[in-house]
């Protein structure tokens, strides 16, 4: 595991699972370690727009509607356009390119947004996850962990960094690929 | 990587800074309001599980 990256100053992509794991059986506070690590390395925090749906959408009241905006639009919101869909879609195939016994449900298309916008930004950004098999270490590399403890349960964030040179061997084996005719 | 295989789209700017600053952030509150996010989430998921 890599230890040498610089989080300073980087844009740090909260995955939707960190949030959900805050949110669950009140214990956002244990998440507390993982945010002052962020602010000590100034890291500016933002999220995708599928991010923003999954946690403001089928609000029963406006208050409750409310609530969740204000609280979620504290971050900077990345909204995806056609080029980032389509990124999220091609780095789907790598990841399949790169492993065929790839669970693809483990996979979301929420996931491959947050690889794309990995991918985009290269060494300016990494993710915030607790479950890192959602970004393959084929293409990228893990290069932090904290474990959260809540009595017996221990929950493990890590910190996803984009690796340029696992980069160009998936990008360039899948780009030599042909129909396997199976 | 040449612009044939960059179809993923990397590119060397940055996503808009300063809408999120620690300084305005106040981690304490946070963390309050993420247990009422949490409150709601549940009631809605909950309501929308039992339709």
């Amino acid at each position: 595991m890599p230890s040498d990256y610089d989080f300073r100053n980087k844009f740090a992509l909260l995955d939707v699972n960190i949030l959900s794991q805050m949110v669950k059986e009140k214990r956002a506070e244990k998440f507390r370690p993982v945010f002052e690590f962020l602010k000590e390395n100034n890291a500016e925090i933002f999220l995708t727009d599928a991010t923003y749906f999954e946690f403001t959408a089928f609000s029963r009241t406006k208050k409750n509607h409310d609530f969740l905006e204000n609280w979620i639009n504290q971050f900077t919101i990345v909204t995806s356009g056609l080029q980032d869909i389509k990124s999220a879609s091609l780095l789907s195939s790598y990841y399949t390119h790169a492993d065929s016994q790839l669970n693809k449900k483990q996979i979301s298309y929420c996931d491959c947004l947050y690889g794309a916008q990995l991918a985009k930004y290269k060494g300016l950004a990494f993710i915030v996850t607790t479950d890192m098999h959602d970004y393959p270490i084929s293409l990228f590399d893990i290069a932090k962990v904290m474990i959260v403890e809540d009595g017996q349960k221990a929950v493990i964030v890590a910190f996803i960094t984009f690796n340029e040179e696992k980069w160009k061997i998936i990008s360039g084996r899948f780009d030599k690929s042909v129909y396997d005719g199976k | 990587m040449d612009d044939k295989n960059d179809t993923v789209n990397i590119v060397k700017d940055e996503p808009r800074r300063n809408k999120f600053n620690w300084k305005n952030f106040d981690l304490d509150k946070f963390f309050k309001d993420t247990e009422k996010v949490g409150e709601i989430i549940k009631e809605r998921d909950s309501s929308k599980n039992a339709e």
